[in-house]
């Protein structure tokens, strides 16, 4: 009863979908609102579809019930709620249709919010977000169906894949990597409804910043959620492998962060319109590349736990949105050509313009290095492998050159910098870094990598601090108001510029403590019997006993566990251990890790023998891990603190519109 | 005074990158067997994992992989001639990073050329501009100096 109303809901929301589509080009040219209203309400019904998809199969997960495919694959008797709630997104079925649900949801919102808003653009960005949610639940009516029954019913099911059940954070990194995903198709969409239109204007360009932003943090978090839980789940020690979906939630998200600078250029100077319009194309096509990579079993990956007949669904999906959006840029060329251009080689526009094409490389390095293995193999038949060392050599250089940029381009003037404004913002910063970094070399940091990035992210967090503090005292000489209540003021008046800086201060956070934590980090492997220890970084680690027993929650488990005592920094015992699930060959690692501000012990179980009790441990002291969780909640915090609405656009939009010409001219210089 | 504050600033900025330059090609040349072994290790891939590498991976044919390469740099092989030995077993799969110069050239190509490029054009742009008359009856002086006022107020 349950799957057939999940499955009734699928065939609703497509029907729905498809109706939005028509009901929304038809309403571009109507002079009749209604059919627009209806458009809006078919999508907000498709919402409600997908919805009812999600509980019913949440429902089927929870009673276990076997009659569906899915749920036998997925979850078992003995699986615990908790598990079988967050399976809705286990495997590749539930995944889309998990999908469908943000992405109607996101479609939802946006119509809702701008109801009285963009009138021209409305239609075409409600056809282009109701195709594409077409697409997923067409993708659920035939080659990925999540309510697919199977016969006879088995008794007991094979349970959810290993790894989504050693973490809680699995709760988390999916749904905030899914959300950035798929709220990316909205800028897509508005870009489509402007070529159409032909409205290129700097409201479309503010709405689709702001649209754009929002999933941005959802999409950092996420990567951020996904690298942690990497580290506290995989066991190696590491956050990032450069495993293909890893970079395929790189790739859009390097596009989408270009599309938010090089927005802010076009905003002061008009022009670059086929440059953004490209990379709105370009994020949204890469959301697509990333989960057709993945789920289609083309290149193998941590993450391709399925493999389906979904991939040419996908292909074709790309060939379409790419294709499709090309030829709209293409066709309407002559209205995009032209604007203003740059006046100076040294000005703040050109660090911005700089600053895409880095993130621009950088998005061609990691799409070209995901892919090399796969174009070898497919002309000349080698197997290669391209991984962390290529990676890291060829993308290092760039991000260095990235965190530079970051430091001087807010600095610069817009239109010109002069000798004398570069001097006066650099001077001191730079004397800063010099001998910040010269302290920390006669500290005894010699690592040169932990060197260089400490020093340029004294640079950059100086030059930054002297804005808001020039900013501040300015504001609060002109104002009377205590300088801290200035600086809030300020910050509050200026949200993106003072929201840009916040997450830039959570990007030099995050590239410090990759930098040391990569540079500086201690491991070795070593193997104890009970009451042997070993010594690591100033740890002493003894290991007590070794526990062979099932697990209270799920007893189809067994769990063998290193008790150890540790001794330092930090100090008292853990339990290391190597899980071994009914579904999964090899035994699955649960590392112990002990978090401080200055380092974390990471201590996983490599092996271990029953009769002696003699266990070989990986030992780890990794130095300001936890900075780079840290550095992603402040990039988070910044990135909301630039997108919340002022409190000016939203009480008087028609002023703010009427006020907006005679501001124009001072900030077209 | 400040005129000449910032080419010292950015003396020693370049005399410390230079530093750290010389520190990582110093680096990679040397090191003792350990070392040694443990950066060839992280250049080979572990062979029943996804993408791991040798010094990464907790597996059982990882760790034996690791052993092999201690011994064969305690047998005297150069970094190369370890490499080969694995190669020639697992073909050049096992490397994980690529061999072939292009994979390495291509991605910097891109950014130096497109780098080149928007600073040609930047370049060519100045110079339209600095040629141009007044925008609008107003002066290029009198354009930076509103736009230095619009700075000021802008924080």
């Amino acid at each position: 009863m349950i799957p057939t109303i999940g499955h009734a809901s699928v065939l609703l929301g497509l029907g729905l979908t498809a109706y939005a589509v028509v009901a929304f080009v038809l309403s571009a040219r109507a002079r009749d609102d209604r059919l627009l209203v209806s458009a809006r309400r078919a999508v907000y019904g498709s919402f409600a579809a997908a919805a009812i998809g999600c509980a019913a199969m949440m429902i089927s997960l929870l009673t276990h019930d076997f009659s569906v495919l899915y749920v036998a694959e997925n979850n078992a008797t003995t699986t615990p709620p908790f598990i079988s709630v967050i399976s809705l997104w286990a495997a590749l079925e539930g995944s889309i249709l998990f999908w469908a649900l943000l992405a109607t949801g996101w479609a939802s919102l946006v119509l809702w919010r701008d109801r009285d808003r963009h009138r021209a653009l409305i239609p075409w960005a409600g056809a282009t977000l109701a195709a594409i949610n077409l697409f997923f639940f067409a993708v659920m009516i035939w080659p990925g169906n999540p309510f697919a029954l199977t016969a006879p019913v088995a008794s007991e099911g094979s349970g959810p894949n290993a790894l989504l059940q050693n973490h809680p954070f699995m709760a988390l990194h999916p749904p905030l990597l899914y959300l950035g995903y798929t709220g990316l198709a909205i800028p897509f969409a508005f870009g489509v409804a402007a070529l159409v239109t032909r409205r290129f204007d700097e409201e479309w360009l503010r709405t689709v910043r702001r649209w754009t932003l929002v999933p941005w943090i959802f999409l950092t978090l996420g990567i951020v959620a996904g690298a942690w839980w990497s580290y506290e789940v995989l066991g190696w020690g590491g956050y990032w492998a450069w495993d293909p979906v890893e970079n395929a939630a790189l790739l859009p998200w390097l596009t989408a962060t270009g599309f938010v600078h090089s927005a802010m250029v076009a905003e002061r100077r008009g022009g670059l319109k086929i440059w953004t319009a490209a990379l709105v194309i370009a994020t949204f096509v890469l959301t697509l590349v990333g989960t057709f990579l993945t789920r289609s079993g083309i290149v193998a990956s941590v993450h391709s736990f399925t493999q389906s007949a979904i991939g040419p669904w996908f292909l074709a999906a790309i060939v379409l949105a790419l294709g499709g959006a090309l030829s709209l840029l293409v066709w309407r060329l002559p209205v995009l050509v032209g604007g203003g251009r740059p006046s100076a080689t040294v000005s703040r526009e050109s660090a911005f313009l700089f600053n895409n094409v880095l993130f621009l490389g950088l998005t061609f390095a990691v799409l070209f290095g995901t892919l090399l293995p796969l174009l070898v193999a497919s002309t000349s038949g080698d197997t290669i492998s391209v991984g962390a060392p290529w990676f890291n050599t060829v993308t290092v250089p760039i991000f260095v050159a990235l965190l530079f940029l970051m430091g001087i381009g807010p600095a610069l003037p817009w239109g010109a910098a002069s000798w004398s404004t570069v001097s006066r913002r650099f001077t001191v910063p730079l004397f800063a870094a010099v001998i910040v970094a010269l302290a920390a070399l006669l500290l005894g940091l010699r690592e040169p990598i932990s060197l260089g990035t400490l020093g340029l992210a004294i640079f950059v967090g100086g030059v930054m601090l002297d804005e808001v503090v020039r900013g501040a005292r300015a504001r609060a000489g002109a104002t009377d108001e205590a300088p801290p209540t200035a600086a809030w003021r300020l910050a509050t008046r200026n949200r993106r510029r003072y929201g840009g800086y916040t997450v830039h201060l959570g990007v030099l956070v995050m590239a410090v403590a990759v930098a040391v934590s990569s540079g500086l980090a201690v491991d070795r492997t070593v193997t104890l019997s009970p009451g042997e220890s070993a010594e690591i970084g100033g740890y002493e680690v003894t290991h007590d006993r070794l526990v062979v027993e099932r697990l209270a929650s799920d007893p189809r488990v067994i769990e063998s566990r290193a008790e150890v005592t540790y001794r330092g920094a930090q100090s008292g015992t853990l339990g290391t251990a190597l899980r071994d699930y009914p579904n999964s060959q090899a035994a699955i690692a649960t590392p112990a890790v002990r978090t401080s501000l200055g380092e974390d012990l990471y201590v996983t179980l490599l092996a271990f023998d029953q009769a002696s009790g003699e266990v070989t441990l990986h030992l780890f002291v990794n130095p300001l891990v936890v900075w780079i969780w840290i550095g992603g909640a402040i990039v988070g915090i910044g990135a909301g603190f630039a997108a919340w609405p002022e409190r000016r656009a939203r009480a008087a939009p028609i002023t703010e519109r009427a006020a907006r010409p005679a501001a124009a001219p001072v900030e077209g210089l | 005074m400040t005129r000449w504050l910032l080419p010292i600033a950015l003396g020693g900025a370049l005399a410390l990158a230079a530093l750290v330059a010389v520190g990582l090609v110093a680096r990679d040349g040397s090191g003792d067997a350990a070392g040694r072994a443990d950066a060839l290790a992280r250049e080979l891939r572990c062979p029943d994992c996804q993408g791991l590498s040798v010094a990464d991976s907790p597996t059982e044919s990882a760790r034996e992989i690791r052993r092999q390469i201690d011994d064969l740099v305690a047998d005297g092989l150069s970094d190369d001639e370890v490499r080969a030995h694995f190669v020639a077993r697992y073909g050049e799969w096992i490397l994980l990073a690529p061999t072939s110069p292009l994979a390495w050239i291509a991605p910097f190509a891109v950014v130096v050329s497109a780098g080149l490029g928007l600073g040609a054009w930047l370049w060519r742009s100045r110079r339209n501009v600095g040629a141009a008359a007044p925008v609008g009856g107003v002066s290029a002086d009198e354009r930076r100096r509103l736009h230095e006022e619009a700075e000021a107020l802008d924080g």
